[in-house]
This record gives C-alpha cells, structure tokens and sequence, in this order.
C-alpha cells in the first residue's frame, strides 16, 4: 500500500478504534496475501507491516504534434491533422461525415487498440470501421512531444483483410529503435484512469450507468490499494464462512447416519452433535475411542464380560496339591501339639539351670530326693533337643498350612460387578453369576481336614466356574464384535467430519474479527474516496457555473457512495434553490455539461501524463448561451493542456472568434472518394472572399463558371459580415442568445438579414439602399451588383467584384461596431 | 452559360480536388442553383404565354410551376431550390454543404431540367441534344 494511503488508515486507526485482533488482519491485509495469509495462520509477526516505499514510475507526460490517419472510417488517402504541441485550445470544424471524428476515434484506437463508444454497437456497425473507398492501407499514427524523451512516433496499422482487433502497433523515439507496442509509453494505466478522449455519445451515455460513472471517478482517486486490501480480507472472511458452512451443510446426513445406528455410542455422538453448543471434542472421542470416550453402558459392560478371567487349570491344581500336602504335613506333626512340646523344653532347660545352679539334689517340684543327678542332667538334656525338634516340625507344617490357605482364598475373587447386571444381547451373565457364587462359597475350616475340604471344594466348583464364565466372555466379545462392525463405519465418518469441523471452526474464529475489519475498512474507504474526491467536485462545480448560463440547476456536493453492484454516484443538486434528483430534472445539454464538468477536472489532473484532451462534439444539444460558456471553460483548460475540439458546425469557432479566445480554427472537409482535407479555418467573411479572390487568381476555372459563382461567394461574405454584426450588436445590447438566433434564421434573405443589421427589424428591407447611400455610394451599389450577381452571374471585372465586397465588409464592420 | 454547363461545372469542382480548396461546397451549391434557376426560366421563356413569369421572384415562379408541369416535378424543384437557396446563405453557425447532400441536389437538378425540357413545346430529345 502507497505511504500516503498507509499513514490514513494508521491516523484514522487512532480516531476510529478498532478491536486488536481484527487491527492486526486490517494492517496484514493492508500490506500483501502473503501477510494476511500468516496472520490468520497465528504469526503474530506480521511481515513486513511498515511496507517500503513503492517506486512510482511516473509516466511520460506528452503533446500531440500531428495525427495521420488512411484506410481508417471517414478518411480513405491519408489525411494528417497537425496541431502545436503545446498548451493551447484548437476546434476541427467539420460537418458530420466530414472525416473528422476519424481523427478523434483515430487517436483513441491508435493509444488503446478499442473505441469506447463502440463497445455498446452491433458488431455490423463495428465491422464498418475500414473506409469503403479506400480500405487499404490501414493505418493511424500521431507524432507525439514526450517530455524529457523528444519527439515520438506511434504507429498503428492493419494488414490487407484483417479483423479490426487484428492490429499491430509500434511507437518509435526520435533516433531510437522502433518497440513494437506502446508499452515504451508507459500509458496502459493512465489511460484507463485518465482517459483523454470524450465524445459526445459517451457524453450522453456519463450519467446512464451509474457504476460506470463511479468507476471512472474512483479510479482517479487512487484508492485501488484499499479496495485490493477489503478484497483482501473479504476473500479470508469468505473461505473461512464457506468452509464451516460445509461442514455444518454435512452434519443433517451425519445425523442421520448415526441415527441409523442402533449403538449407545451414536447416541451420545448424536448427543454431542445436536446441541446448539455443539462438542466436537466429544463426540471424536467418542468415535476415535479415545481416554474420555470410554462408553459407560451396554458396550463398557460387554467389554467388562468379554476380559472376564478365572484361575487357570494349572494354579487351581497347584492349589488343590499344596492344601493337601499341607494338610498331609499337620498330620505328620502331631497336630497342634508343637506348643505343648516347646512349653516343656521350656519347664526342663528351666530345671537344668536350676541343676547347674545348686548342683544336685532333690526335685524342686515333686520334691523326690535326689531325683537331680548327672544321668538325669544327660538325660534331660536330650529330651530338650527331641522336643524342640519337635516343636519346629509342628511350626513349620502349620506355616506351610496357612500359607496354603491364603494362597486358595486369594483364588476366591469377589463377584464382578459386570456379572451383576443384566443380560446384555446374547450375554447372559446368570450362569456364570450362578457359578461365582458357588465357587466363592465355600468352608473355610482349621486343621488338615479343613484344608483337605477347600481342595475338595475348588476341585469341584472351578470346572463349572471356568466353563460358564468362558462362555459367556466369548458370547459377549462376539456381540462386541457384532456392534463394533456396524459402528466403526459410522465411527469413521464422525471422526473425519470431527476433525474437518474442527479445523472449520478454528478457521471460522477469524471470521468476526474479519468482518470488523472490513466495515471499517469500507468506512474509511468511503471517508479517503470522498476527501480526495472533493477538490474534482469543486472544480466540476466551478465549471458547471460557467456552463449553467441560464440554467436554474446548481451543482452541489458529489459523493460516491455503495459498493459493488449499487456504487453509485450522487451528484446534489437544486433546482430553484430546493433540491431535486440530479438528472430528472435537466435538459439533454445539461447533462452534457454536467457530464463535461465532471470529465474536465478529471481529464486535466496533475497527475495524468496527458498533456492533451480530445473532445468531440461537445456542443451538440447545448443552446447557444452554453456553448459561450464552454468557450470560456475551454479557454481555462487550454491554459495548461492542448484541448482538441472537434465539433460538427460554427457555434463554437464563432463563440471563440466573438469572445476574442485565442485558438486555432481548422476546417475539415470530404470530398468525393473519401479525399479528407484539413486547412486552417479563415473567419467566415475572410475565408468566403479568400475563396473568392483564389477562384478568381484560378487559371484552370472556366472564366464563364467564375462569373457565375465569385459574386455568390461575395455576397455570402457580405451576409455573413451582416450577421455577425447583428450578433455583436444585439447581444451587447443585453437580448437573449435564443431570441437573437431566432430573428437571424427568420432575415432568410439578403435584404431581410441586411435590414436587421442596420434596423434591428428585417421588414425594413426597402430602406437598406437608402442607407448604404447614405453611408457611401459604392456601397450601395456593391450591395445591388453582388444580389443580382449572385443569381444570373456578373459581367465585368470578378477581381474588382471582391475587393468592393471586401471594403463593404469593412464598412459593416465599421459602422456596425 | 446554359443549365447542363452550369452541372457540369459544378461537378468538375466536386471532383477535382485542385480547384478551390474548402471553398468548394458552396461554390457547387451555387452554381446547381444556377443551373436550376437557369432551366426555369428557359421553361416560361419557351412559350410566349409564360415569358412574362421568368421576370417573377423565384418564389412566385415556384408556385406557378405545378399548373404547367407534374406536380411531383414542380414539388421537387421547390424544395430542391429552398434547399439551394439555404446552403447558398449565411446561415449562423451552419457549415458549408457536405459531399453527400450536394451530390443529392445535382442529381435532383440534373433531373428536373430533364423533365422542364421535355415539357417544352415542340422539344424532343433531338432537339435537347441539339441545344447541348
């Protein structure tokens, strides 16, 4: 985005708040895709967010010198229209037909390959566009002045039988190669945006389509960066809104699809889905079966069932072998009396000691006498090891006894709880509930019968245990199974619509900021349009008041408001002070004008590399009192630029020649055959006795033929003298423009218009003589010669005949000042 | 200078584009009203009950035309002379005649000294060709 347009939005940014994060997409998009693209991708790094300075190139400014057109509509030899390349006003004046709007339509063609006002034609009339006279060599070009690069040719030529698109085009600098194309220009933009061409029906067709009116005056403006950046954003809104929309567009038939499925897990999913906060996460852990997706229900109690799990064959035998060994040991061991043989080895190592302690004697319990000796002593002592050994055998049977024990009661699970509920599908779990509960219910009595019963008890119950659960696992991993079939497809689908949802709805999070951003995008475009717009809409204003004349409309503001389809432009006006609906209200020249005024300021912005301007036939449907108006505008514009008028009759040359406006007049005419030929235009009274002084200097005209026609031409030299001055006259006396013509077209004779210019009445026409006697004999005489002559010929000197008309043009013009 | 000289003048200056430079409409314009004005009185002066009228204004002449020639003859020359007579004026901000509307007019003309000579008595085409 250029700098000045960039410092706008920033400055505008601290007036107009905005929300952080829909700033940041405006300045990204502001700045280039790329930007707005990693924005939106979570780079908080904007790239590049205080762009560089763009390098404008500025264009080549340029002047036209000359314009050559053959083969080309009207013009068939070729014909050239040379002009001063310089600031300056200068009208072709042509009747229509003449060839001279071949010249305007000639330039556009040369410089854009197209003609405008052709694009809404039939392609009959295009075809028309090669002369039928002389349909080859194609070809127009225009001497160009190119500032800082000289003088320039650009070329444009057809080859014999070519379509009209079908051209070739060159531009040539003086001693430089030839470039084929006018890119060397460097005016493919410019003349789009600046377009120095206007002609009168795309005058007529300004204010028909009302976005075509605002194109042209947006693009003046140069406001395309902040229109490329609300593309910008309003591209990323759209694809953001569109995918989510898909996704949402596809969850009816997810829906439905899950509905179809007769599983819990859709249910929930549906569950998730439907809500209108909506859990996506969920509903793909549900689908994906991930950690918080674990069903709860018929599935969860299925799967609990299919890992149901009893002690194996191997440690149930192991088991029941280890009870019965214990039990085999307890035997062995004297039962319990282990503690009765320790409590005894306790009572005799006590004696012993009592015998080491006072040596021998009698027995300190039963009190026999000498009971305690030396044999007793030995003997005692290995009575102690027999019944320690003793002891410990009893230990470690009832040791291993017990150990055996918990060893079976740890295979005693408790009942699972999946086994308590009810039958899920085909998974029964009664039998196997049956069978825990016998295998858990069992005696669990001391001593070697009690542990020879538990193994009786496991021997028994385990076989019906293990057939019964392992029945019913399988059962319920079949069903699993079967339910898991149906719902993995299904499964499939929501976890892919999940993920996609997913990802649509982080995108779409964007969405709000973006929209944000663009309406305050769209204001400020419209605020920076209509500030820079405002100096055009002055001096449209300016022009229009002096193109108005009479007109009782005044042009106020000009706005261009809307977008896309319904940009539009809204021009303010008032009719008699009270506002009214711009166009309804004007005439057909009003709207030409209004159109000029709008064209003109563009046309001649600074910035335009066009130092010239071409309008053709600006006059048409404008009343005289306009067309002095637009003399005087066209005066201001030529001040700077070359303006080329072309217009088809002498409203306009004779305004400039009354108004003193300095311009170069050049006629254009078309003989037989296409023979267009262009010369400077003499006022009319000079050129008719020009012409007639050349006829008479003519060595090839007939004597006879001169005769016959000098006396006409003096005598429309005369006539035109006469109007003129009753044109000078009358105005300045302060009459109406329209009132003025309206008597010249009714003096429709010589006497009756000489009769208005020395009356102010054309009914006096029988005191014309009286007066021009009055004024000098010859006079009088000059005015009889020339009206007889003008009919049936002039005898006598045809020289001497011109010069007596010229000093009565003299004479007119100095007593009619 | 006879009506079929004064056409044939003025179409030498259509065509040839060496004589009179831009000057040229007009200058055709004038002499095929010549040419016209020429072949009506040559039309009243060819019998004497009509020589008086060629002394008339052109206009009373015009409206005397069609009680002694086709009325479509006398219409056409009416509105060919109006037209003449116009192009032949200063008429403000009018420019001169184009290529198109000249050829018009010397055809138009060509044509109705045609039919004015084959109304006069005792003419024929012998004796057109005679005075040619």
């Amino acid at each position: 985005m250029d700098d000045a347009l960039l410092g706008l939005v920033l400055a505008r940014l601290d007036d107009v708040p905005l929300a952080e994060e829909a700033a940041s997409l405006l300045l990204a998009a502001c700045d280039s895709d790329a930007s707005l693209s990693a924005r939106l991708g979570g780079e908080s790094q904007v790239v590049g967010e205080r762009p560089g300075e763009r390098v404008a190139s500025e264009p080549a400014g340029a002047y036209l010198r000359a314009i050559s057109v053959s083969g080309f509509r009207g013009v068939g030899p070729s014909a050239t229209l040379e002009l001063e390349p310089g600031p300056g006003l200068t009208l072709a004046v042509g009747r229509n037909g003449s060839g001279k709007s071949s010249f305007a339509d000639g330039l556009e063609v040369l410089l854009t390959g197209d003609l405008k006002r052709w694009q809404d034609l039939s392609a009959v009339w295009q075809d028309g566009w090669r002369n039928l006279h002389v349909p080859d060599p194609a070809r127009i070009s225009a001497e160009l002045l190119v500032e800082d690069a000289g003088p320039a040719t650009a070329e444009r030529t057809w080859g014999s039988g070519a379509v009209f698109a079908d051209s070739h085009s060159t531009v040539q600098f003086a001693g430089k190669k030839r470039a084929a194309g006018l890119d060397l220009l460097g005016w493919r933009e410019a003349l789009a945006t600046y377009r120095p061409f206007l002609s009168h029906s795309e005058l007529e067709a300004f204010f028909n389509g009302p976005s075509r009116l605002y194109d042209l005056l947006s693009s003046v403006l140069g406001l395309e960066d902040l229109t490329t950046a609300e593309k910008r954003l309003s591209a990323a809104r759209k694809e953001r809104k569109a995918g989510l929309d898909e996704v949402n567009k596809d969850l009816p038939d997810l829906l439905g699809r899950l509905a179809s499925v007769d599983d819990e897990r859709a249910r929930s999913c549906q569950e998730a889905l439907i809500s209108r906060k909506r859990d996506v996460d969920r509903a793909l852990a549900i689908a994906t079966g991930g950690p918080s997706g674990q069903p709860e229900g018929e599935i969860g109690r299925l799967r609990q069932l299919s890992q149901l799990m009893v002690p194996s064959q191997e440690e149930v035998n192991g088991v029941v072998t280890a009870l019965r060994a214990a039990a085999d040991a307890l035997d062995e061991s004297g039962g319990s009396e282990a503690g009765q043989a320790l409590a005894l080895a306790g009572l005799l190592s006590s004696a012993l000691d009592h015998y080491h302690a006072h040596g021998a004697g009698a027995c300190p319990v039963c009190g026999r006498a000498a009971a305690l000796d030396e044999a007793w002593s030995d003997q005692t002592e290995r009575q102690i090891d027999r019944l320690q050994r003793q002891a410990s055998a009893a230990r470690e049977a009832q040791t291993k006894a017990n150990g055996t024990r918990s060893a079976a009661r740890e295979l005693f699970l408790p009942m699972p709880a999946a086994l308590t509920g009810p039958q899920v599908g085909a998974a029964d779990p009664g039998p196997a509930r049956a069978a825990w509960d016998s295998w858990i219910k069992h005696a669990d009595e001391e001593g070697p019968d009690g542990l020879r019963m538990l193994a009786d008890h496991i021997e028994q119950a385990w076989p019906p245990l293990s057939q019964a659960v392992t029945a019913l696992a399988s059962t319920a991993e079949a069903e699993l199974r079967a339910r898991e079939d149906l719902w993995a497809p299904v499964a499939a689908e929501v976890a892919a619509w999940c993920k996609r949802a997913e990802d649509a709805e982080t995108a779409a999070q964007a969405v709000p900021a973006l929209q944000a951003a663009i309406t305050w995008l769209k204001n400020a475009t419209d605020d920076i349009r209509n500030a820079r717009l405002a100096p055009l809409g002055d001096e449209a204003r300016a022009i229009w008041a002096q193109l108005r004349q009479e007109s009782n409309v005044d042009l106020g503001a000009i706005r261009l408001s809307g977008s896309g389809n319904r940009r539009q432009v809204d021009v303010k006006v008032t009719v008699d002070g009270s506002p009214g609906a711009a166009l309804g209200v004007m005439s057909q020249g009003e709207v030409n004008a209004l159109a000029l005024s709008i064209f003109l300021p563009r046309a001649t912005m600074p910035s335009s590399p066009f130092r010239f301007l071409v309008i053709d036939d600006p006059v048409q449907a404008m009343d005289p009192a306009k067309v002095e108006g637009l003399a005087r505008v066209l005066e201001h514009v030529a001040g700077s630029r070359q303006v080329l008028v072309f217009t088809h009759d002498d409203r306009l040359p004779e305004a400039v020649r009354r108004l003193g406006i300095p311009a170069r007049i050049l006629e254009v005419t078309r003989r037989p055959g296409s023979v267009v030929e262009v010369r400077p235009a003499l006022a009319p009274v000079e050129r008719l006795l020009k012409d007639a002084g050349d006829l008479c200097a003519d060595p090839d005209l007939p004597e006879d033929v001169a005769a016959q026609v000098v006396p006409g031409l003096c005598r429309l030299a005369v006539e035109a003298a006469f109007t003129e001055a009753i044109r000078r006259q009358q105005l300045r006396a302060g009459r109406r423009h329209a009132d003025v013509e309206a008597d010249i077209e009714a003096a429709d004779t010589f006497t009756k218009r000489a009769a208005l210019a020395l009356f102010g009445d054309a009914s006096k026409g029988g005191d014309v003589l009286r007066r021009l006697n009055a004024w000098h004999r010859s006079a009088a005489d000059t005015y009889q010669a020339l009206n007889k002559g003008a009919h049936d010929g002039h005898r006598g000197s045809l020289r001497s005949l011109v010069s007596q008309a010229r000093q009565l043009t003299e004479t007119i013009g100095g007593k009619l000042p | 200078m006879t009506p079929a000289e004064l056409l044939t003048a003025a179409r030498g200056l259509l065509e040839k584009p060496a004589i009179a430079p831009g000057g040229w409409p007009r200058m055709v314009a004038l002499l095929t009203r010549q040419a016209l004005e020429r072949s009506l009185s040559e039309f009243w002066e060819a019998r004497p009950a009509t020589a008086g009228l060629s002394q008339c204004s052109r206009k009373s002449q015009l409206a005397c035309l069609p009680f002694y020639i086709d009325v479509r003859v006398a219409r056409e020359a009416a509105y060919v002379w109006a037209a003449l007579s116009d192009a032949c004026h200063y008429h403000a901000y009018e420019l001169a005649p184009t290529v198109g509307e000249l050829t018009g007019w010397l055809n138009a003309v060509a044509g109705l000294t045609q039919s004015m000579r084959d109304k006069v008595p005792g003419s024929s085409s012998h004796g057109r060709l005679r005075s040619e």
